[in-house]
């Protein structure tokens, strides 16, 4: 094969460029390219000068161990290298030519020696996998390397969030799906007194109540199921005496199979602590609104109650056969009461408003009406100073609006009512223009301007707040409850208006207000009708069924509807009214609230379940006011309410609208004939507890009146106190107190003004149970009196 | 395309730019492993995403990425991923080149997953050589300009590349001339 053949020398070189031979003598004759670039002087040198043989080790080197040697593999370590550097082999003994061939390769253990050995990858040939070898040694360091270097930056990374963790304010913890703590900060450690050993042994549910651990627990689940991402939950630690915890949680995964929860949470006792003095401060502004609103629903009710039958019964007297001088009395009594009752709805509008309970409505009306009443009603006013009162419309003004119409006269009211009071001579003028929108959407712009004393620029200021009036040095010179105008801007606020005004002091003044409404294209003939039966007399035919506890109130209604030509028939409470619907059929049904046995709030509800009266108009009456009330008796089954006290004509108008037209006809004279003046005797009232002043003063002295009440009242008040006594014993405090709801008109006619707040006092100590024992000491003391009441009541009968 | 060749962008840019760069690029190319591994396979996708995203963020141009980064590869990454495995491969830039085809075919063995480029090299005369370079992937012509005048520069031997023929533009590889 070794001939002087080149190509199959070459071809030898290739293959095995590693490839040496020795002779008989083991010298070097031939060596392969690769191995003469290691020592390129091995040419001619013996082998042992060489190589040092390594394997076999007990081995004796000449050729005729050699050639016993064939296949074994031999050993060698290049001398010139320090014997560092190996070199594998094999023999083949070449019998012809008496040599010896060594092939093998330099056994490398790393590619630094290669340097060594003064190699390169290319000197090795394709089928030594010497360099494969080589390349996979640098592969696995390669990843050693990577792995040192992945591990370096997890390091990195791990020691930054750690310290971001640790040094954090907030507690940080993580736990696995169960709520077994598998971190927690030191922060957290320290701020729930944990025992850092004993953390991992320990589940969350440990340091709060079983309520919010479920809850929490309920969190996880939703996590679990992905319903949430994150969980907020706030808890008391129970092993703290107030420490409160807000924590949000969140999943995390942990590897491919594992998951487990992550959590920050803070200290958030202080926020708690805010949260309820907040609360309770809420609480109590909350309660102290909901006494002010009982006490002014309550004072509402106590003013209103007399007060709607002292204008009824000054109506029908006013209807009766009087003399001028009665007439002038009563005109002024009627002026007083309805001043009392602007009055009143002054004071209590502004606390609904200011309660934001006062809400606009929408109903179509005309507010050429609406202005033309209003310069009826402050004609007379206006006329009684000389002041000229003028009203002007400005361009062609849509007659039909949808709006709140008792709120703008209320608006207008005060402002011209205002206007009139502060002008002494002179004008104020009306004007009326509106600014078109958009197709149904208008802005009403009324202007007040008047001739009065003018405002100053630093009163102006002040102008439309409560109580403030132009002249503060003398505010007893212009009468009123300084309320009127800020009213009128709330009410203006509420419909989304606007109020404004300019002044000259000594010149007067002029109120401008732009409110906007929807015009309406309604059925203008209902307006139309409305307005025409309002306006004209006489409820004749119209069957009337007055459900009505209150004696006094029951015989000014009989009589003033009576006196229009109404059919009334009564019933005492919400029962007796269900027997009577039965019984007869009824044109309308007005139903007071408060009755005993059967209030009118279930009367309603009962005629309403029945088909047969599921149109029948029923008007509620009552003596609270509120919006609230309102949607009462709307939501019980009535198709209106007017509230106490009433105006007759606002009764008469309310069933106009609710019953279909019935024959007109004149107005019936009242039936109460008014006759000698009867003159209090004042000597003759009782003693301390009873005083018939009121009932004389109500009935406007009439002998008639007070004699049918007297006697009314000897029936009605033992009947009562008996009440009273009975369900005190029952403990039945809800009937206690109805009962000395409608007792309290009675108490005021013939009591003292110091005796009659005893029945106020009953109905306010009623509402609690606790207060059983002060009830039954005033119901005691009325029993004690109820002889000497009876008495004195007999006493007054018998001076008629 | 191996982890060590997407390692040389990270290298790269945090060594002309700094780490909050790279952590920009790495962003916008959508990889989200703490970093690349050298012997792992990565779709060649993410490389040609990595080489844009450097557009993008640093405004060099990807010509320019591309060449800086195969002469970065040369003499960091693949000096200190193959160390003297890589200088091993000829005992000056003629020899390297020459056994190129060779190198790639063993490396071939080691990386199965990874389908290696092949090299033809041909001497045409005393200091000219040209190199075609056959591979699956396209637009890695400034990729191999960069490796050769890296290879040059890692034997402190000058070079010059010009290119012949783009697979980019129509050729069937890309074609390389070099003189030394």
């Amino acid at each position: 094969m070794l001939d002087s053949n080149n190509f199959s020398r070459s071809l030898f070189n290739k293959t095995f460029p590693f490839f040496f031979t020795v002779d008989y003598q083991l010298v070097i004759r031939d060596a392969g390219k690769s191995l003469l670039k290691v020592r390129a002087d091995l040419i001619q040198k013996s082998l042992k000068e060489v190589f040092e043989v390594v394997r076999p080790g007990v081995f004796e080197l000449n050729y005729k161990s050699l050639c016993k040697s064939e296949g074994k593999v031999f050993l060698l370590s290049f001398k010139h290298l320090n014997n560092e550097v190996l070199f594998k082999a094999q023999v083949i003994v070449l019998e012809k030519e008496r040599r010896v061939l060594f092939v093998g390769s330099p056994f490398v253990r790393e590619l630094e020696e290669l340097q060594r050995l003064n190699l390169n990858l290319n000197h090795f040939s394709i089928s030594d996998s010497t360099v494969d070898m080589l390349q996979l040694l640098q592969v696995n360091k390669m990843v050693n390397d990577d792995m040192k270097e992945l591990n370096r930056r997890l390091k990195i990374k791990e020691e930054k969030y750690r310290s971001l963790i640790e040094e954090a304010k907030e507690i940080i913890f993580t736990t696995d799906l169960n709520g077994n703590f598998t971190y927690m900060n030191e922060v957290g450690i320290k701020a729930l007194c944990l025992d850092e050993e004993k953390l991992l042994s320990s589940n969350f549910s440990e340091l709060m109540a079983s309520k919010y651990s479920e809850n929490i627990k309920a969190k996880g689940l939703d996590l679990l199921n992905k319903k949430i991402e994150v969980s907020y939950v706030e808890f008391p630690i129970i092993t703290f005496d107030n420490l409160w915890i807000g924590q949000n949680m969140t999943l995390v995964k942990i590897d491919e199979k594992r998951y487990g929860f992550q959590g920050i949470a803070r200290d958030i006792t202080e926020k708690i602590t805010y949260e309820k003095v907040i609360l309770g401060e809420k609480e109590k502004a909350q309660s102290a609104t909901k006494e002010k609103s009982r006490f002014l629903a309550n004072m509402s009710h106590e003013i209103r109650t007399p007060l709607n039958g002292i204008m009824g019964l000054t109506n029908l007297l006013l209807d009766s056969e009087i003399n001028e001088k009665q007439k002038k009395y009563l005109s002024a009594i009627t002026s007083s009461s309805e001043t009392l009752m602007v009055v009143i709805n002054d004071i209590l509008d502004i606390s609904k408003i200011e309660a934001g309970k006062l809400k606009i409505s929408k109903h179509m009306f005309n507010i050429k009406t609406c202005i033309t009443q209003l310069m009826e009603m402050l004609s007379a006013k206006a006329l009684e100073k000389g002041v000229q009162l003028f009203y002007k419309e400005e361009g062609l003004i849509p007659e039909f609006l949808i709006g709140d119409e008792p709120r703008l006269n209320q608006i207008l009211y005060n402002v011209v009512g205002n206007a009139l009071k502060f002008t002494e001579n002179g004008t104020v003028e009306i004007t009326i223009l509106h600014e078109v929108i958009s197709d149904d959407l208008i802005k009403i712009k009324i202007s007040v301007k008047d001739s009065g004393i003018g405002i100053s620029p630093e009163k102006l200021k002040h102008i439309f707040k409560a109580f403030g009036q132009v002249d503060e040095n003398d505010n007893r010179k212009f009468q009123g409850t300084g309320l009127g105008l800020t009213i009128a801007t709330k009410l203006v606020d509420l419909h989304g208006g606007k109020i404004e005004v300019e002044s000259e002091v000594g010149v007067g003044s002029i109120f401008s207000i732009c409110l906007p409404y929807q015009v309406s294209n309604g059925d203008k003939s209902i307006v139309q009708r409305v307005e025409n039966d309002i306006n004209s007399d006489g409820l004749k035919g119209v069957k009337v069924l007055l459900a009505e506890d209150n004696p006094v109130n029951q015989m000014v209604t009989v009589d003033l509807l009576s006196n229009k030509g109404a059919e009334v028939d009564l019933a005492e409470n919400g029962k007796v009214a269900l027997e009577k619907l039965v019984l007869g059929a009824y044109d309308v049904v007005l139903m007071d609230m408060q009755m005993p046995i059967m209030d009118g709030y279930s009367a309603m509800r009962e005629i309403r379940l029945d088909s047969k009266y599921k149109d029948l108009p029923i008007l509620a009456l009552t003596a609270h006011v509120s919006a609230q009330e309102e949607s009462n008796c709307i939501n019980n089954g009535a198709n209106d309410y007017l509230s106490k006290p009433f105006k007759p004509s606002e009764l008469f108008a309310k069933i106009q609208l609710l019953v279909p037209k019935k024959d007109q006809s004149e107005t019936v004279e009242s039936n109460i004939n008014s006759n000698q003046e009867i003159t209090m005797n004042k000597d003759n009232l009782s003693d301390n507890v009873c005083d018939f002043a009121m009932l004389y003063e109500f009935t406007n002295n009439n002998k008639s009146i007070v004699e049918s009440t007297l006697k009314l009242l000897t029936t009605i008040l033992p009947k009562d106190i008996k009440e009273l006594g009975q369900h005190l014993s029952l403990r039945d405090f809800k009937r206690i107190k109805a009962i000395a709801h409608r007792s309290k008109p009675n108490f005021k006619l013939i009591f003292t003004e110091e005796y009659a707040s005893v029945i106020v006092s009953i109905e306010q100590l009623a509402e609690d149970s606790e207060n059983y024992n002060q009830i039954a000491k005033i119901i005691s003391d009325l029993e004690q009196k109820e002889s000497y009441i009876l008495s004195a009541i007999d006493h007054e009968l018998s001076l008629l | 395309m191996h982890g060590a060749v997407n390692q040389a962008v990270e290298d790269l840019i945090v060594s002309k730019f700094d780490e909050n760069t790279w952590l920009k690029i790495k962003k916008e190319s959508g990889f989200t492993e703490e970093m690349f591994l050298s012997n792992e396979p990565y779709p060649d996708q993410l490389t040609f995403d990595l080489v844009v995203a450097t557009h993008n963020v640093t405004g060099m141009e990807v010509e320019d990425v591309l060449k800086a980064l195969g002469e970065y590869w040369v003499l960091e990454t693949g000096v200190k991923k193959y160390g003297a495995l890589l200088k091993s491969g000829g005992d000056g830039f003629e020899e390297f080149v020459m056994y190129l085809p060779k190198f790639h075919g063993r490396v071939m063995l080691l990386y199965p997953n990874i389908i290696p480029p092949e090299f033809e090299v041909e001497k045409t005369m005393e200091g000219k050589m040209i190199l075609q370079y056959h591979s699956q992937r396209d637009g890695l012509t400034m990729f191999v300009y960069g490796l050769m005048i890296g290879i040059g520069k890692m034997f402190d031997h000058p070079i010059e590349v010009e290119v012949i023929n783009e697979k980019l533009k129509g050729s069937n590889n890309d074609t390389f001339l070099l003189k030394y």
